[in-house]
């Protein structure tokens, strides 16, 4: 006897059930390569559509993404540990995160690898190193920069 | 020679504007980059590409926050970065967004040269498609008064004609001075919606100086600053003009907005990188240009069935 899952394309035996997890994993595997390669049939496209509805594609990626370059600001280690980061957002780091910053003073600025988790937070940093003191940059002359050709 | 066709990927990048320009021989112009956060980052960490050009049109953290982690990614190569001045490079800000850039440039992986009018970013082989500044001019840029007023416009042309037009965060005043007449294929925003001086007596003069076929609003759901403004998108669609969003806001459906449930996930369905924050209502928006039309992506239809079902889309003129 055989049983068809909704949506996904999928068509087993029932003495395959056991093997339903793996195959719906492969078959959305499959497909977001697909797309990623502009090589979707229209079948494949409509039940693309019907089956990212089921999936946490955000949750997938988050997962899936490495850890990026950032720099930071570490604004307190007292408590908390605050840090500003270069686009001006203040976060204050979960204690798993901040135990990276164990080197850094308050006051220092600093550049990361930093894993992002779901709403933007951090949630791991690595590749921890220092960038100067806080008013280094300045120090640069900018005036002339960019350039005109 | 074959016609030359280009991909636009229009980004949804939570708030913040990012569009990548996919050319004939596959390299990239990226057309702002997106907040610190931009998923455009995970995208490009997953292969090595060509990047042909970076441009920012002006130096908010939701347009350039993306690019130290961009240009510190292993494996890209860059050819010019393109940057106009905004406001003082004393500020703080902006020495923090520029410092990587400035650190890389040192090292000789690109160039970073002034954005300005008639700054030819790209141009096809047979010269029928091309990507170029129509604004600031070098003057216009000194002379502004704030960030937004610099804001660069870029155009993509067909044979001249004007397709897309990317104004930034433009006051809609300048946007209409600069393309006065043009009914380009697609507009995006400008400022993701809400364009800053919307509070002016003659702003509905200026949005009819320029009708746009579909206006692409690049808005989070979290932290829009209000944006959005319902009366621009509004006064678009009342004008014929098809209007798409990137995310929702609570203005179009709060029920949904609490559930965190994604209109459409086009992010997954064109094999881009959602977000990591908000809801997605048309995601990303892709188009692909050939010197005589713009032919948008096959989930048109499926996203307007599923916003008609919303409580109050702004989008709909409603």
């Amino acid at each position: 006897m055989e049983f068809e899952v909704q949506d996904w394309g999928i068509k087993m035996d029932c003495l395959q059930l056991p093997e339903l997890p793996r195959e719906l994993a492969r078959r959305f595997m499959f497909l977001l390569s697909a797309a990623e390669n502009e090589q979707l049939t229209e079948k494949d496209q409509a039940d693309w559509v019907k089956i990212s509805d089921y999936i946490d594609f955000r949750q997938f990626s988050v997962d899936r993404s490495p850890p990026r370059y950032q720099e930071g600001f570490l604004q307190t280690n007292k408590e908390k540990f605050i840090v500003v980061w270069h686009d001006g957002t203040r976060e204050s780091l979960p204690p798993k995160a901040a135990r990276a910053l164990g080197d850094i003073n308050a006051g220092e600025r600093f550049s990361a690898h930093v894993k992002l988790g779901k709403n933007d937070e951090t949630i791991g940093l690595e590749r921890v190193s220092l960038l100067g003191a806080t008013s280094e940059p300045a120090m640069e002359d900018w005036s002339a920069w960019p350039t005109k050709s | 020679m074959a016609d030359e066709k280009l991909i636009v990927d229009f980004w949804d990048v939570g708030q913040g504007d990012c569009s990548v320009v996919r050319l004939p021989d596959n390299s990239l112009v990226i057309i702002d980059v997106g907040p610190r956060t931009s998923p455009l980052i995970d995208w490009l960490q997953e292969k090595p590409r060509r990047i042909h050009s970076i441009v920012i049109t002006h130096n908010d953290a939701d347009h350039a926050g993306g690019l130290p982690a961009l240009v510190k990614l292993p494996g890209l190569t860059i050819g010019t970065v393109y940057m106009l001045e905004d406001r003082n490079k004393t500020d703080e800000q902006f020495i923090n967004i520029f410092r990587a850039v400035r650190e890389e440039q040192k090292k000789g992986r690109f160039n970073v040269i002034r954005l300005e009018t008639d700054r030819l970013i790209w141009e096809s082989a047979t010269k029928g498609l091309d990507l170029i500044a129509i604004y600031p001019s070098f003057s216009e840029n000194i002379e502004a008064m704030k960030p937004n007023e610099t804001s660069a416009i870029l155009c993509l042309r067909q044979k001249g004609k004007v397709g897309i037009i990317w104004p930034g965060d433009a006051p809609m005043q300048i946007v209409a001075e600069k393309c006065n007449g043009l009914t380009p294929s697609i507009l995006t925003g400008p400022h993701h919606g809400g364009p800053v001086d919307r509070k002016k007596k003659d702003f509905k003069t200026w949005v009819a100086a320029m009708q746009p076929e579909r206006l692409f609003v690049s808005v989070g759901t979290k932290r829009n600053y209000n944006l959005p403004a319902p009366a621009y998108l509004s006064q678009r669609a009342g004008h014929g003009c098809r209007v798409v969003c990137s995310q929702l806001t609570k203005h179009c459906d709060n029920e949904q907005v609490n559930k965190d449930l994604p209109v459409l996930q086009t992010a997954a369905l064109l094999g881009l990188r959602p977000p990591r924050s908000g809801t997605p209502c048309r995601g990303c928006l892709r188009v692909t240009v050939s010197e005589t039309e713009i032919i948008t992506d096959a989930y048109d239809a499926e996203h307007q069935n599923r916003v008609e079902k919303l409580r109050r889309p702004l989008c709909l003129g409603k």
